[in-house]
């Protein structure tokens, strides 16, 4: 891995000295910041490639809150035309893909509160797990088996919101830990807490399945 | 249970909640409503509005200022005859001098000085002679106040009192 990203600096490297000995720009592909600095400048097809970058982060961040793919997805879009209107307000400190993920969080947490004034409660997206069904009479594949995999995330439902939220968007992948916590506004320590919280507490309840 | 195991069971199952992807439509509705909303103006274009607004209300202004007066003034309109008849052109009431009506004449509301001349006679008066006044002289009178004899005061010893 190490040489992966020392061979992808390289390449970039190599990249900034073609654009120097007058290579066509097109060819190099932009970073966020740059992106960022084009949308200011008016440029509406730079923040259309923001959105294709990123919209997945968002959608997922959204859906960890919400559980469901109609109200992520509304999330998503108001996170992302929200952020259009306020790029003014995005300092750099964090990555554009932090900046955006704590928006859609704010937003989604909002929709969370409504809906639970309104009684409804968190609905399971309907995964895809034909996938996992490999039903062998050992015990790691059945734990495995879909079944299974179906009572633990019956569990993680049941966890409370903090440590529900805090294991969901670490199994998205889309942000580092220490990303996400950034994004929550929560201690980096205490994001990592309630991972292992989580993880804990499903653990005592799987053992007595 | 193996923890290990268990473990790799939580994050599958995580990651299968987790493993959803957005709509296709996501994206052209966010870039949609971004056209929508009005990007903000570079302060150069700001400028050039400004500049070709106060232009336009310039011209709207020397335009209203300068513009003939409305109120034309319509002829009567003649009679479409054929040639061989003399055409009829009605007429147009008469609008000479003498039959304007003369200014009316505004009285002045402030009187000019009397014209009358007649002499006035003149006015007799009698001196003034000076009388001496006779005033009457007031009679003195003299008051006589009884003179007070005061007794001297007889203080009685304590043991004669009544008390």
């Amino acid at each position: 891995m190490p040489a992966l990203k020392a061979s992808i600096q390289r390449v970039a490297l190599r990249h900034l000295d073609t654009d120097d000995q007058g290579l066509p720009e097109q060819s190099r592909r932009m970073d966020d910041g740059e992106l960022v600095e084009q949308v200011r400048a008016g440029d509406q097809a730079a923040f259309g490639e923001l959105v294709e970058r990123h919209r997945g982060a968002v959608f997922r961040a959204a859906l960890a809150a919400l559980g469901n793919d109609a109200d992520a997805e509304d999330i998503a879009q108001e996170a992302l035309v929200l952020a259009y209107k306020r790029l003014d307000q995005f300092r750099g400190e964090a990555s554009v893909r932090t900046w955006l993920v704590s928006i859609a969080w704010r937003l989604a947490l909002s929709r969370r509160r409504r809906l639970w004034w309104k009684g409804s409660r968190m609905v399971a997206p309907a995964t895809e797990l034909h996938a996992l069904r490999d039903v062998t009479p050992s015990q790691e594949a059945r734990m495995q088996s879909a079944q299974f995999i179906q009572t633990v995330q019956r569990e993680i439902r049941r966890l409370p919101p903090k440590l529900r939220d805090a294991l969901l968007l670490t199994a998205a992948g889309d942000l580092t830990q220490d990303d996400i916590a950034a994004a929550l506004r929560v201690r980096a320590s205490t994001f990592r807490g309630r991972v292992r919280d989580a993880r804990i507490r499903l653990k005592e309840r799987l053992g007595h399945e | 249970m193996d923890e290990r195991v268990l473990d790799r069971a939580i994050d599958t199952a995580a990651g299968a909640l987790m493993a959803r992807q957005p709509s296709r439509a996501l994206g052209y509705n966010v870039m949609e409503r971004v056209r929508e909303t009005a990007a903000p103006a570079p302060p150069r274009y700001v400028w050039v509005s400004a500049a070709a607004g106060l232009a336009l209300c310039a011209g709207f202004a020397t335009l209203l200022v300068t513009r003939a007066p409305s109120g034309a003034v319509l002829l009567p309109q003649t009679l479409s005859l054929p040639i061989a008849q003399a055409a009829v052109v009605p007429e147009v009431p008469d609008m000479t001098p003498a039959a304007v009506r003369p200014p009316r004449r505004v009285a002045p509301r402030v009187a000019g000085p009397p014209t009358d001349a007649s002499p006035i006679a003149p006015i007799e008066t009698q001196p003034i002679l000076l009388a001496a006044i006779d005033v009457p002289q007031l009679e003195a009178e003299t008051t006589w106040v009884d003179p007070i004899t005061i007794e001297p005061l007889i203080i009685e010893p304590l043991g004669a009192s009544n008390d």
